[in-house]
């Protein structure tokens, strides 16, 4: 097996882009309005805290590993001309975004906690420390928990990357833009309709709904479970991770 | 020891069938002609000897075991193909880096020795190669890296014949060296016909000649003479194709000879791999346009 | 050495016969090494086992000689062996043609003889 080969190449192919990705989130939500605000005559009212507080570190993240998770294809061609597995491409691939989450969301925690924290008077900075960190009272046990809770997001967003990126490049590049044009107006049709639908109230009474509640660990008074969303997305998880095994080994080169 | 072998291997897009049943084995240390127009299927095959595509049915081994998704098997060859699955924004000296990783070793020395030869510039970006550097690039990974089933789709594509003559010494040169099987794909196949130790000519997915190349030359017999003498001699043997200028006439035998008496005012040679592939592959239009 | 080689007739042979046609013109020394298989293999782009195969059969007809270890060297008393071989091959490999040639000409044979002497008195 050139398992560990493969985790190198690619480890040292995409850990660069995590620097690149921070530095625009920087130019993002610091540099970006700043400008913005000296150009418009508003700097009296421009502030650094405000702007930290707005923008979500973990977001943007778990938009990057989203997108490089999805970028399958390239690595797939350099590696099969190398005579790497699939079955070692798809373990590889799966460890080195396993490295990149616990790297990046590390960064985020500590972050947030050491810096974002003390001069935001302790607001909130992800879903957990919004919903769930009063479920405990022992910060160490939320510090931990904030942090299962955060890689496990990441880890699901990267699995669905996975799934995307892989199931596109089954068909050839007209169906996949076909695809890209169509998944996006459709999803966004269905959307609208539960939208609609969750502000008829028979609705809100629906399974639909109670199910995400069950998901999200909802309590009608005090903090949401914070176990429950994680078991949730255990599950999720690993039913990613069986339907990635699958499209990964289905990859083959394009007569393109 | 390290045998390749193909066996039952079809593959069809659709309901075109591009290989048909082909059953093949490549043996250790010999260096092979896989010839064939373009079109014939030689680059699918390739790409389902190294599971770069599936076949439709049938399958790759090596030493009896499948090689599909098969690391260490799989590590045992390099297909250097047409179509570039190198990143286009890398380095040549960073790809070499990256291969060596996986394959675990690349001949360095050779290497430098092909860079200083070919005066091609290690610092410069996959993407931007011409064809012809494009091809000495990957020519040169097909050497370096310590396979046992080194695979030459189309090698000298884009190569001006300078080049192309360097490169078939460093071929025999480092097969020399390091003695390991070849697998030439080619539609040049004069080039190739002194340096192939076996022949397999493939024709619209189907393999239609597999054999040592000596063999081969040795069945082939051209007949020339008066046409009814010709044709008279000839009679009952599988004759491939024919010329004819004036009243003399030249069959093209294909096959053995029986004890046949040839008449003193008919004469009998042989004739070249690239004359009988032609033949072979229905692409006869006369001695004209095949007179080098 | 300048070896030509021709597309219809088995490179091995050929091999053999320019190694022969070499040592016969002296252009390969009684006792010298000649080009290792290797050698003629990357010069004139021919599989080493064909090379090889031609070498065999100079060797099976004791001209050249394998030296463990240096490479081949060719026999003493190759030449010899060689012209005796051709002459052996003389008659018919050229007196059967040039009668035959003579005959389709009318040339009879005391006219063919003068044209021998004269031949030999150039």
């Amino acid at each position: 097996m050139k398992t560990k080969q493969v985790i190198k190449y690619l480890f040292k192919k995409q850990l660069p882009l995590i620097g690149v990705v921070y530095l625009t989130l920087i130019a993002l939500i610091i540099i970006l309005p700043f400008l913005l605000s000296v150009i418009s005559g508003t700097l009296s009212s421009f502030s650094i805290v405000d702007q930290l507080r707005g923008g979500s570190v973990s977001a943007v993240f778990g938009f990057y590993i989203f997108v490089i998770s999805t970028l399958s294809y390239e690595n797939f061609k350099f590696l099969i001309q190398n005579g790497v597995s699939r079955s070692t491409f798809f373990e590889a691939q799966l460890s080195v975004n396993g490295l990149l989450i616990l790297i990046g969301n590390t960064f985020n925690l500590l972050y947030g906690y050491l810096f974002l924290s003390p001069i935001t008077d302790n607001a909130p900075f992800n879903l957990f420390t919004r919903v769930y960190d009063t479920y405990f009272s022992n910060p160490l046990v939320n510090g931990v928990l904030n942090f299962v809770m955060s890689a496990l997001m990441l880890a699901v967003g990267s699995l669905l990357g996975m799934v995307i990126g892989s199931f596109l490049t089954l068909f050839s590049k007209v169906a996949q833009r076909l695809i890209l044009i169509i998944a996006p107006i459709t999803g966004g049709v269905v959307l609208l309709f539960i939208f609609k639908a969750m502000i008829d109230y028979r609705f809100r009474m629906s399974w639909v709904v109670n199910f995400a509640k069950l998901v999200l660990g909802y309590q009608s008074s005090g903090a949401y479970n914070p176990f429950a969303l994680i078991i949730s997305l255990i599950i999720f998880g690993a039913i990613l991770i069986v339907v990635t095994r699958f499209l990964f080994a289905r990859k083959q080169l394009k007569r393109d | 020891m390290s045998m390749l072998e193909v066996s039952h291997v079809s593959k069809s897009y659709g309901s075109k069938s591009v290989i048909a049943d082909v059953n093949l084995a490549f043996e250790e240390n010999k260096i092979y002609g896989l010839l064939g127009r373009n079109g014939a299927g030689k680059s699918t095959l390739l790409n389902i000897i190294t599971d770069r595509i599936f076949p439709s049915s049938g399958e790759v081994k090596i030493d009896s075991e499948n090689v599909a998704d098969n690391d260490s098997k799989l590590g045992l060859m390099y297909l250097m193909s047409e179509v570039d699955l190198y990143p286009n924004g890398a380095k040549l000296s960073q790809i070499v880096k990256d291969s060596e990783l996986i394959y675990g070793g690349f001949n360095h020395k050779l290497a430098d020795k092909m860079i200083a030869e070919f005066k091609i510039d290690m610092g410069q970006k996959f993407g931007k190669l011409s064809t012809g550097y494009n091809s000495i690039f990957k020519l040169i990974l097909a050497l370096c890296l310590p396979v046992k089933f080194v695979i030459l789709d189309e090698p000298v594509l884009g190569l001006d014949a300078n080049h192309r003559e360097l490169f078939y010494t460093e071929l025999l040169d480092s097969y020399a060296d390091n003695p390991r099987t070849f697998i030439l794909s080619t539609h040049l196949i004069e080039e190739v016909a002194n340096i192939i130790s076996d022949v397999i000519i493939l024709d619209q997915g189907r393999i239609i000649l597999n054999q040592p190349v000596e063999d081969v030359l040795a069945k082939t017999h051209s007949v020339v003479g008066q046409k009814n003498e010709v044709e008279e001699y000839t009679k009952g043997l599988n004759v491939v194709g024919h010329d004819d200028m004036g009243n003399i006439r030249a069959n093209y035998v294909y096959g053995d000879l029986d004890d046949r008496r040839l008449p003193d005012t008919v004469q009998l040679s042989n004739f070249d791999l690239q004359k009988l592939f032609v033949f072979l592959t229905n692409q006869y239009e006369g001695s004209k346009r095949h007179e080098n | 050495m300048q070896f030509e080689f021709n597309s219809s007739e088995p490179i091995y042979r050929q091999v053999a016969e320019q190694i022969e046609d070499a040592i016969a013109s002296g252009g390969f020394e009684e006792g010298a090494q000649i080009p290792s298989t290797t050698e003629i293999s990357k010069e004139f782009h021919i599989n080493p086992a064909t090379v090889l195969k031609g070498m065999n059969i100079a060797v099976s007809k004791q001209l050249i000689e394998k030296r463990r270890g240096l490479g081949m060297f060719v026999k003493q008393g190759a030449r010899q062996r060689i012209v005796e071989a051709k002459r052996d091959g003389f008659f018919d490999a050229f007196i059967v043609n040039l009668v035959r040639e003579a005959r389709n000409l009318n040339i009879s044979e005391e006219e063919l003889l003068d044209l021998v002497k004269r031949g030999y008195s150039q």
